[in-house]
């Protein structure tokens, strides 16, 4: 497929009828593929993979915590990368899409902090830690949360649309801050076990489960995502229906 | 997973919750595409008729 190609497709799918008809099969097999691949790394990551030999049991809480932490950072990126191009195009779908993300950042990012409070505990002796990593992600969550809020706040969907854009672009200094705090300031938060210089330093066992988990909560986010925009893009169909009736019943 | 562990206290309720926290977001986004797109079908058929 050449690049035109590729390009007039991707512009296709801003279209919203043809993104509802793209998304009437890739919903549902995101959501297969999410399924599947929880059912596997769930048991994997909780009953057979093997104890760390310092964390013991404790490690299991690695396969749901940094996936989590993994995806609240990507999905923040696509939000505002999302919210850019609603700033600068004008797409109502981009607007669509990141007023979709937002929730399920929240949650991704609300898991992440959960989780990772309770391997905390066994394994620093501490529930919670103003350490740079710690506290980071606790504004990326708040960002997500006010993003929510700001949305449901503001009724008219272009003024909304707008803040919320902004919002989420100013937000998105905080992303680096969160990726670099490990290596900027001396935390608690070990740095980077895998995407770093000189390889992986996990033991590969864990990279089976890690994996899994990894794509099952991104393959999840992608059919919650689609979903939660099929549902706006039917809530606007509706608000227009609505309009065009009381306009037409006007004397 | 050995749940005599001391750490097993730790680890049972992370999962717990990760499971609860999907299967809530999950219930909510398609509860909502459900309503929304009912609420849709509903106007549509409105137009129709009138």
């Amino acid at each position: 497929m050449t690049t035109a190609k590729i390009t007039t497709k991707v512009s296709g799918l801003a279209n919203p009828q043809q993104f509802m008809a793209a998304s009437g099969w890739a919903l549902p097999a995101a959501g297969a593929i999410a399924l599947l691949l929880f059912v596997i790394g769930l048991p994997w990551g909780l009953q057979y993979s093997p104890p760390d030999y310092q964390q013991g049991e404790s490690v299991r809480i690695m396969y749901i915590h940094v996936p989590a932490a993994w995806w609240s950072m990507g999905i923040y990126a696509a939000l505002a990368g999302s919210s850019f191009t609603y700033l600068v195009w004008r797409h109502v779908l981009a607007d669509v899409a990141a007023r979709a993300m937002a929730p399920i950042g929240a949650a991704y990012a609300g898991l992440c902090l959960a989780t990772g409070s309770l391997w905390g505990r066994p394994t620093w002796g501490a529930w919670w830690e103003w350490d740079a990593r710690l506290t980071s992600m606790l504004v990326l969550f708040l960002t997500f949360i006010g993003y929510v809020a700001l949305r449901a706040a503001t009724d008219e969907d272009e003024r909304g649309a707008r803040l919320g854009a902004v919002l989420a672009l100013a937000g998105a200094i905080n992303l680096p801050i969160v990726h670099y705090s490990v290596e900027w300031w001396s935390t608690l938060h070990q740095p980077a076990s895998i995407l770093r210089e000189g390889g992986s330093s996990i033991h590969p066992s864990m990279i089976g489960p890690l994996f899994t988990m990894a794509g099952a909560y991104a393959a999840a986010f992608v059919a919650l995502t689609l979903a939660s925009m099929r549902a706006d893009i039917y809530r606007r169909r509706t608000r227009a229906a609505q309009a065009r009736r009381a306009r037409s019943a006007a004397p | 997973m050995n749940w005599a562990d001391p750490h097993a206290i730790y680890v049972a309720p992370a999962y717990a919750l990760t499971a609860l926290v999907f299967i809530a977001l999950a219930a909510w986004v398609f509860w909502g595409l459900s309503r929304a797109e009912q609420a849709a079908l509903r106007e549509a058929d409105k137009e129709k008729s009138g």
